[in-house]
């Protein structure tokens, strides 16, 4: 469905406030019912805690790691942690 | 046979906080944690902790993330490689700006971002980001440059340093002196010294050899010098196969044994103009066909029943504007209601129960 199509079903006649509307409706789309998912894989880098989460991520399902608990190269899901980890990251990175 | 780990994560901010335990197989089913006596006891011989940690070593697309995004960006391309795709060697900052640098391999003319095969790449256009280790996703294009650099939209904040030099860059091979009898690449300017660090990667163009322009690695330091010792690049298709094979992995030649590369090195110039400025090393790749919804007749990226919700949605939007309360709930409802109609119509057939990674068998 092209956006004219849709404009024209709702009888709107702004352009623009129409695009913004769809925006919010595929995002609400995917909060509720992950009708659009993806996979991407990345480098863990030694001694850095933290990586930066890919900026059209609506809702993370899941995330795994190559190795853990196994030792067949396995990508495995990994628990989230509760609480403060006792050993802070230094340089923040 | 690979080790294995044990991770976790956490979520702080627009960041994934991973964690691992510090271990060390054991032998039969026992793990040994550093710091930690075979009895679990707290031995303090070990350095180490049996807490997480920061990861202790690195892994090679060791995160795989699955998650829901918004179609609201479309790749209408093939990704191919130097079509619509390209390889990108690492980011830097300007004025405030996610910055991403393509360099060319090693004296070949420095990547136009304006020219073939380049020219998708227009301003207001969108670029999608993939294998990167921090920049993943959509981003719209703020400027192009003639110097490797494509500019975004996307603020941040990172120390960046730029060094313009104006007749008074040298650049060359040295037999140098912190490592005798090796030969290293060398920058020379007043100052230089100061403002990049041994293990710095840094990308130097601008200059009148293009030869000399490429993505360095800064090995040591001296007065008013930085050595290097490493140089990277992206390969295009034609090139000769001293560039490289691949086109989609980064290519480099680190001269870790001191000996530059007869057919990479470096031309030496001197008092020359040059640009030399920081570079976070991150090769990622960069898809150019992006199409965004922007005007009428953009193509919305939804099943057909999945637009007939939308158009539910857009309609208790309208509603909700006009403060007519009663139709913006009914038509929310219906909304919700297409949307879990769409979800079980693909669920069909018996169903199993997955065993659990911690249930009895």
């Amino acid at each position: 469905m092209k956006v004219q199509e849709l404009m024209e079903r709702v009888g709107m006649t702004e352009t623009g406030r129409a695009i913004a509307y769809i925006k919010d409706g595929l995002e609400e789309m995917n909060m509720l019912a992950e009708t659009h998912v993806t996979t991407i894989r990345f480098d863990i880098l030694a001694d850095q805690r933290f990586y930066t989460l890919p900026n059209d991520m609506v809702k993370m399902l899941d995330v795994r790691c190559k190795n853990h608990l196994n030792s067949k190269d396995e990508y495995r899901s990994i628990p989230r942690g509760v609480g403060n980890p006792t050993n802070k990251d230094a340089d923040g990175i | 046979m690979a080790s294995r780990k044990d991770y976790t994560y956490q979520i702080k901010g627009n960041k994934l906080s991973l964690l691992e335990r510090d271990q060390t197989s054991g032998t039969g089913l026992n793990y040994v944690y550093a710091g930690v006596d075979g009895d679990g006891v707290m031995d303090g011989t070990t350095s180490g902790s049996i807490s997480l940690t920061s990861p202790v070593a690195a892994v090679t697309d060791g995160i795989e993330l699955e998650y829901a995004y918004s179609p609201v960006y479309t790749n209408t391309g093939s990704d191919t490689m130097h079509v619509d795709r390209f390889g990108i060697n690492g980011w830097t900052v300007v004025d405030g700006y996610l910055t991403f640098i393509r360099v060319a391999s090693p004296g070949l003319a420095t990547v136009n971002w304006t020219s073939s095969p380049y020219t998708a790449t227009a301003v207001d256009s969108y670029i999608s980001i993939t294998d990167s280790n921090k920049w993943n996703g959509t981003h719209k294009i703020k400027s192009v440059g003639t110097d490797g650099l494509l500019q975004t939209y996307t603020e941040i904040n990172f120390p960046t340093t730029i060094v313009s030099g104006s007749s008074d860059v040298d650049i060359g091979l040295i037999s140098a002196a912190y490592v005798a009898g090796k030969t290293y690449g060398y920058l020379l300017r007043t100052g230089l010294d100061a403002q990049f660090g041994a293990g710095d990667y840094i990308y130097a163009s601008g200059f009148s050899n293009v030869k000399d322009d490429g993505m360095y690695r800064v090995a040591a330091l001296d007065t008013n010098t930085l050595y290097i010792d490493a140089r990277y690049w992206s390969k295009a298709p034609v090139e000769n196969s001293v560039y490289g094979t691949s086109l989609s992995t980064e290519q480099f030649d680190e001269w870790t044994d001191g000996a530059d590369s007869i057919s990479l090195n470096i031309a030496g110039q001197s008092n020359v103009s040059a640009n030399i400025r920081t570079i976070y090393r991150d090769f990622c790749l960069a898809s150019t066909s992006i199409t965004a919804l922007e005007d009428e007749g953009s193509n919305i990226n939804v099943s057909s029943y999945l637009s007939k919700a939308l158009v539910y949605y857009v309609k208790a939007k309208v509603a909700e504007d006009q403060v007519n309360i009663e139709v913006k709930e009914y038509m929310m409802r219906e909304f919700r209601r297409m949307l879990e109609k769409h979800e079980s119509s693909k669920v069909a057939g018996p169903r199993g129960i997955m065993t659990g990674s911690h249930s009895i068998r």
